[in-house]
């Protein structure tokens, strides 16, 4: 089985389409620095390739529109060949292998960054160009170089190329999902076995042909088992949006305990009236997505987060990776105090120290009002005891007792 | 005449099944996953499905360049 296409490396020009003759083209030049992009563009309309170039290198600061537009052009515009009058074919066409390595590249990408951060038009951000209408464009993109890599492309046209391929990344993506799913409630065994009769299939298959195609469900089922794997993430602790804003210590759960498998984990404690002397050891537990717990401003809390892949952002902190962690105040003793043990397997957990801040202002160290050091330094002077500390622990425990021992006696008057 | 083994097919089903292996007795709870040890072995797991289809291309390639060539 050959790699390359049937196209030929070199075409002549069609009759009446030569450059003299018919209608300009634009071709990549051969006077090149990178890949003749800016060379071929001069030539078009007539202006220096240096003019362009430096276009290309400003359009860098303004998204990185530039870079994809130049990627784009190296990989699909054709090439001047080395005799006049002769094009070579655009560089995705002339190997089978790098059009499915590029339309797969481009489809991870659009996915991981899609799900990663999905924001229509990231422009007020400054951040790169790669917003939703880019992301579905080229998932489209991906899909017909995947389906022309294949061979099937010239059959079915572009329109049914891109759809056929959008059909097959649907389908695995389904596939993905299930093996997911799966995993992350309990049925791992089963998926594992699946991937091991895979894996023997086309070892037996190896000795008959072979069956490469197999390779494509061993990886559906293998990433998101190892995703699970890796991160016992499990959805047997409920999925969607939790928001939780006691207002008082006691209506905090006895187990001290809030936990999600995968969503959205809202803990706010900034309704709860903190007295001195109290100390609530709290553990939050997420699976995956994002778990945010607020707090005030003087309150003290020893912190112990972890996150086997994602990000924290605790008090202006920024840890991001994989097996990250945060601690701050270890060894802490003033009251009130909270000691918050944080963990969240994939995505993102956020410590908002700040009175007014919106726990949902994924941004929330933007503001004039509060900066990053300054959120990390309040989280350290909140945990400094002062030397009215000892009593004031002493008369909080005496208050807890107080209102431990009214409340008997209101429930013994009822 | 011998048949040829497809060497793409071949190693990816040994590191399917060593991949899957290692992925059962993590889930049967015998071993513990790190999330860097699983990301490591994925990466070797498509790294040699990679490499042998590389390998497996260019000895197709060599093939089918022998059949083309006429005979003497």
């Amino acid at each position: 089985m050959s790699d390359q296409n049937p196209t030929p490396e070199t075409q002549p020009i069609e009759p009446g389409g030569s450059e003299q003759d018919g209608p300009k083209r634009l071709l990549r030049s051969r006077d090149r620095m990178l890949a003749g992009v800016a060379g071929g563009i001069g030539n078009y309309f007539n202006i220096d390739a240096n003019i362009v170039r430096i276009a290309f290198a400003l359009s860098i600061m303004f998204g990185g529109l530039g870079v994809v537009a130049y990627v784009a052009l190296a990989l699909f515009v054709p090439e001047e060949g080395d005799q006049p009058g002769e094009i070579k074919p655009p560089v995705i066409q002339r190997s089978r292998a790098l059009g499915i390595a590029a339309g797969v590249a481009a489809a991870l990408f659009v996915l991981s960054w899609g799900l990663a951060d999905f924001d229509p038009w990231p422009f007020d951000r400054g951040g790169w160009f790669f917003g939703g209408p880019l992301l579905f464009l080229l998932l489209a993109v991906g899909a017909y170089l995947v389906v022309r890599g294949t061979g099937r492309g010239r059959d079915l046209g572009w329109l049914g190329a891109v759809l056929f391929g959008l059909a097959v990344f649907v389908g695995l993506g389904i596939a993905f999902a299930v093996a997911f799913w799966a995993g992350a409630t309990g049925h791992g065994v089963i998926v594992a076995s699946l991937l091991i009769g895979i894996g023997v299939m086309l070892v037996i298959a190896a000795f008959n042909g072979g069956a490469r195609w197999l390779i494509a469900p061993a990886l559906v089922l293998a990433v998101p088992l190892a995703f699970v794997a890796a991160t016992d993430v499990s959805f047997g602790d409920g999925v969607g949006e939790r928001q939780y804003r006691p207002a008082t210590i006691d209506a905090i759960p006895d187990d001290r305990t809030y936990e999600l498998g995968i969503g959205h984990l809202v803990v706010d404690l900034r309704n709860i009236d903190w007295q001195s002397g109290d100390v609530v050891a709290l553990d939050v537990d997420l699976g995956m997505g994002q778990a945010a717990v607020a707090v005030p401003e003087d309150l003290c809390v020893v912190t112990n987060i972890s996150a086997s892949m994602g990000a924290i952002n605790a008090a202006g902190d920024h840890a991001a990776g994989f097996d990250t962690s945060h601690q701050i105040n270890h060894g802490a003793d003033a009251t009130p105090r909270l000691e918050l043990d944080g963990e969240v397997q994939i995505g993102e957990f956020r410590l908002i120290n700040d009175d007014d801040a919106d726990i949902d202002d994924p941004h929330p160290w933007d503001d004039d009002d509060l900066t990053e050091s300054d959120a990390r330094a309040a989280l350290e002077e909140a945990c400094v005891a002062d030397p009215a500390d000892g009593e004031a622990e002493e008369d909080g425990a005496d208050t807890q007792r107080e209102r431990a021992g009214n409340a008997c006696r209101d429930r013994e008057r009822r | 005449m011998r048949r040829s083994v497809d060497v793409e097919s071949l190693a990816a089903g040994i590191a399917v099944i060593a991949v899957g292996t290692i992925m059962l007795l993590d889930q049967s709870g015998s071993i513990e996953l790190t999330a860097t040890l699983v990301g490591a072995l994925n990466a070797a797991m498509i790294g040699v499905i990679l490499l042998a289809g590389g390998l497996g291309r260019d000895r197709d390639t060599g093939a089918d360049e022998e059949e083309d060539r006429p005979e003497r």
